[in-house]
């Protein structure tokens, strides 16, 4: 799985560095917080990512802001966030879970407990994946006839509705074309679009 | 015998501690303390710059830096002394900090060559 390390203190990032490497992890290395939300908010970006919190540039709950607020307008998948702090202060834990991190370390890290963290984020982006899975299974057997799999009667009128109020306002016409297609092979996408252009 | 030769007899590194850090990888071990003879004496005079000239931001900031490196490396006395040095300056208590500074300095006496004895250690 690939992860995201974000770390200005060089001696610190090749630390996690190399432990996450030798615990099978496929590593990414930043040392500011701009260059770590560029990678996470890529639509092909690391899906874990552990920030460091004093970092320049953007700190690590300026990071996690960004990327949740990149997440709520596109539908990318979850970014599980793990925090480090420099020591257990009940304030900064509040400030940094609730700028949208799942979780926190203290640094200087135990190995042991930074792969166990890491793996409950594996755990909850696995389910987190299943339920995106069943979701547009859903969303799919919502919109599509089960026969055929073509557009349900359902999403046809939503989107003649669409269309029509569409050429309302832009003063244009709409035109509908209702045919029936039984495994006609002469009914290729250029023969239906020279007949609507016609 | 003065305080300063005193600190630097005895052991800050605490190895066995640097070692599970690393999961016994010594060859992990032996990068992270050049790395570390590099950057310090770079932190340090930037640091030793920015006390002077009363930059409490700038001081702050680099002894953040040197206190995660310092417990990365398992040096928790060293660690303590600047990690005081950067309370004081993010409190920009002007007149404390230079006395800080001071004792984090004579802390970290003689750290560099007992990290070179460190290195021949884990290289046997």
């Amino acid at each position: 799985m690939r992860i995201l390390i974000a770390d200005d203190e060089g001696l610190s990032r090749q630390l996690l560095e190399r432990t996450l490497e030798r615990a099978g992890y496929e590593v990414m290395a930043v040392e500011n917080g701009r260059l770590a939300v560029e990678q996470l908010n890529r639509p092909d970006g690391p899906r874990l990512a552990l920030l460091d919190w004093v970092m320049p540039e953007l700190d690590g709950p300026g990071v996690c802001r960004a990327v949740r607020r990149q997440q709520e307008q596109r539908e990318y998948s979850y970014v599980y966030i793990v925090l480090l702090i420099s020591k257990e202060s009940k304030e900064d834990i509040v400030t940094g879970l609730e700028s949208g991190a799942d979780d926190y370390l203290t640094k200087p890290f135990d190995v042991d407990e930074l792969k166990a963290r890491l793996r409950t984020g594996e755990r909850i982006l696995h389910l987190e994946g299943r339920l995106v899975e069943a979701r547009e299974m859903m969303r799919f057997k919502a919109t599509h006839d089960a026969l055929t799999s073509i557009w349900n009667r359902g999403v046809i009128v939503d989107l003649l509705g669409r269309e029509l109020a569409r050429s309302q306002r832009e003063s244009g016409c709409t035109i509908v074309l209702l045919t029936s297609i039984i495994s006609s092979p002469s009914m290729t996408p250029t023969v239906i679009s020279s007949a609507m252009k016609s | 015998m003065d305080k300063a030769h005193s600190v630097s007899q005895a052991s800050r590194i605490n190895l066995p501690e640097l070692l599970s850090r690393v999961d016994n990888d010594r060859e992990l071990l032996l990068d992270l303390l050049t790395l570390f003879k590099e950057e310090f004496p770079r932190l340090l005079e930037t640091l030793h710059d920015a006390v002077a000239v009363q930059d409490m931001k700038q001081t702050a900031m680099v002894s953040h830096t040197l206190k995660g490196m310092l417990l990365n490396m398992a040096i928790p006395r060293a660690a303590e002394a600047v990690a005081l040095l950067e309370r004081l300056a993010q409190e920009e208590t002007k007149t404390s900090v230079p006395k800080a500074f001071a004792a984090f300095e004579m802390e970290v006496q003689g750290l560099l060559p007992e990290m070179e004895t460190c290195m021949g250690e884990v290289s046997r």
